[in-house]
This record gives structure tokens, sequence and C-alpha cells, in this order.
């Protein structure tokens, strides 16, 4: 493969990813306050964010 | 960076297939939560989010951490020897990763949700025999990718083996973190911070991973982190002993003071931290030791032996020559640096 066009695909699915996480950021913290089935806690792939978002917005939720 | 400098190397599209299937795995965890069960049920796509958790999983996690094993540093098995294995982990990972995504039946994360490719009749039960066996296979697969890697390391010389130091230090922080975390979870009375601290750890190792591995392939005068490694198996070794004994002694004095007063006393928080505190610097030095005599031997043993010798010679030159000053340079071959006594 072209060295730039290899570049420009890595760093595209670098972005791609970024951009999942972003999504899944958001709309983990939305789905903080759920009530998810027995054994489930709320998917946030940080457990940072997960300890002082569920602390701070919805105790209830862990 | 690895795939956009090294394009023939497969580990860095390796990096970043996972980075993608992850953050897919993440938003598609996410966004099905908020719908099902969060009031987001305005949203399209529910099924597909909550359908791509239930095989996605294996390919972002599984399937890489096997490939890495077998394929780092230069992006080859270790031998022709090993391709079978390489092939062996191919065909258990397609397997189990179509598996689950038609076997039919409500999904594992959410028991809400039909599995809408879920295939009826014959074919889904081979499909659930399939997802059995592949269960069974996922973990001695595993062991054998991570015994490609150990072999490699122990036959790896030069700047191979600082390549592969870099990886398994990340590695090994990464599975005693969460080793460490799940075992705190399972201790009655430990504070659930604890868990969260050494999850947390393993989250930072994990993400080390392809930073570790992309130091390590993309770095020429690469660093011997021989000295990182043994600083933090001394320090990990002396934090668990002084947490043991802080909690140890808050608990035994507490239980010393309500025998004799009837009532708890912050005295024993005191003591216990007076306590490690005066440790710390004696315990630190004996563990240092402990470890440079146990893993380090052989530069242990050499250290001692010039430690002795250089003693020897500056007492000689002391005793004949008696000079005001005496200072022994030793000059390692190869290496520009210099010790001096």
């Amino acid at each position: 493969m072209n060295p730039r066009a290899a570049s420009r695909l890595a760093w595209s699915l670098w972005g791609l990813a970024l951009g999942f996480v972003l999504i899944s950021l958001v709309f983990g913290v939305l789905a903080l306050p759920a009530q998810l089935p027995e054994g489930r806690e709320p998917y946030l792939i940080s457990i940072v964010v997960l300890e002082s978002c569920s602390s701070s917005t919805a105790p209830s939720a862990r | 960076m690895i795939a956009s400098q090294r394009q023939g190397n497969p580990i860095g599209w390796i990096f970043c297939a996972v980075a993608v299937s992850l953050g897919l795995v993440a938003a598609a965890y996410g966004y099905a939560d908020y719908v099902l069960y969060a009031g987001g049920d305005f949203l399209p796509g529910t099924v597909l989010a909550a359908w791509l958790t239930n095989w996605l999983p294996i390919v972002a996690v599984y399937v890489p951490t096997c490939i890495l094993f077998l394929l780092f540093p230069d992006g080859h098995p270790l031998s022709t020897r090993w391709r079978p294995v390489v092939w062996a982990v191919a065909v258990v990972a397609f397997v189990a990763t179509l598996a689950p995504a038609f076997e039919p039946g409500r999904l594992v994360s959410f028991p809400t949700v039909e599995n809408p490719l879920g295939l009826g009749g014959p074919i889904g039960r081979v499909a659930s025999f399939a997802k059995d066996v592949t269960n069974f296979l996922a973990i001695p697969v595993f062991l054998i990718s991570l015994a490609s890697m150990v072999t490699r390391l122990r036959h790896a010389r030069g700047r191979e083996r600082l390549q592969l130091k870099w990886v398994t230090y990340a590695a090994a922080l990464t599975a005693t973190s969460f080793a460490a975390s799940f075992l705190a979870g399972l201790l009655a009375g430990l504070p659930e911070v604890v868990a969260d601290v050494f999850f947390l750890l393993g989250v930072v190792g994990f993400t080390g991973l392809p930073v570790a591995a992309g130091v390590a392939i993309l770095r020429h005068r690469l660093y011997d982190i021989d000295v990182i490694v043994n600083r933090t198996l001394v320090y990990a070794t002396l934090t668990a002993i002084l947490a043991a004994v802080y909690v140890g002694g808050v608990v035994v004095l507490q239980v010393i003071f309500r025998a004799l007063t009837g009532q708890e006393s912050q005295l024993a928080i005191v003591v216990s931290t007076l306590a490690i505190a005066a440790l710390f610097n004696p315990l630190r030095r004996r563990i240092q030791a402990f470890i440079d005599r146990r893993f380090y031997r052989r530069k242990y043993d050499a250290a001692k032996t010039l430690e002795a010798l250089s003693d020897v010679l500056v007492a000689v030159v002391r005793s004949t020559m008696q000079p005001t000053h005496v200072s022994l340079w030793l000059r390692p071959s190869g290496r520009s640096g210099e010790e001096e006594r």
C-alpha cells in the first residue's frame, strides 16, 4: 500500500475509534440513571467516569 | 503511529482494529442501555446495537490479544512450526464470533432482546453447539498463544528481547491489576475503592499495551526497562505490605481499645499511620535487597563483587600510600557510564 494512503487510513481509523468512544461516553452518561437488569452496571469504558458520574449524578444506579 | 510508519507490520493494523471495535462495542452498549432502559425509546437501531454487543467483544479483545502474543514484535510467527497455531486461533476466533451472532434466543447482555439474526432449526442448534465448543477451546488457545510469546522472550536476544520486555511489562501490569481487583472485590470488609483502584490500574495497563508496543517497534535506541520492572516489583510489594500493616494495626488496636476502655479510639489510626511511616524506608531497603537477590541475581552478584573488590583496593592504597583522598573509577566496557567511590 502507498505509505501516504496507509498513513491516512491509519489516522482515519483512529479518528473513527475516537468518535465511537465519544458516542459511548454521551450515551453512557445518559444511561446512568437507567434501571439495568440484575448484575449489569452502567457501561462506560472508564472507571473514573463511572465512579465520578455515578456518585455525583445517580447514586442509586450502582 | 505503528500502522502509519510500519505499514508492513500487521501489529499496527491489529491495534487499529482493536480501537475501532472496542469503540464500537462501547458505543453500542451505551446506546442500547440508554434506549432500552433510560427512556430513549424514540431512537432507532436498538436491536442492532444490542446484537453487536453479543459478539463484537470477542473480535475486540480476545482475537487481537491472541494474535498479538503470536506475532509481536515483527508481525511473523515465532517459526514455521507455530503457523498452525495462528490458523487455529483464526478458526476458533471465526467460529467464536459467528456462533453468538447467529445463536437463537435472548441476548446475553440484553435479556429482553431476542437475537434478530438467531437461526432456528438444526443450524441454530449447530450455532449453540459451536459456541459451547469455542468457549471450551478459548482458554487453551489463549494459553498456547501466551506460550508462544514466553518462548520468544526466552530465546530473544538484543533488540527483540527489549521490545518483548516492554509489552510483557504492560501485559503483566494489566493481568496482575485485574486479578488484584477481582480478589479485592471478593474480600469482605475491604473498602470498594481498593478494588476500583486496582481496576483503574488495570485499565491504565491495558491502554498502555499499544503505547508499549508502539515504543518497542518505533524507537531505535530502546531503553532497557529492567529498572522500571524492578521498581514496580519493589513498590507494589511495599504498598501491599504497608496497607496490610495499616489495616491490621487499626483493627487490632481498636480491639485492644474496646477491651480496655469500652470504646474505639482515633489513637489507633494515629499509631498505625506513624508505624507505616517509620517502616517505610527500612522495609523498602529490605524488599529492594530481596528483589535484587531473587530476580536480578547476576547483576546483584556482580555489584556485590565489585563493591568488595573496590573496598579492598581502596584499603590497600590508603594503608600503603596514605593519600589525602582516594577514589576508584570503574569504567564499564562498551558504555560511557562510570562509578566512583
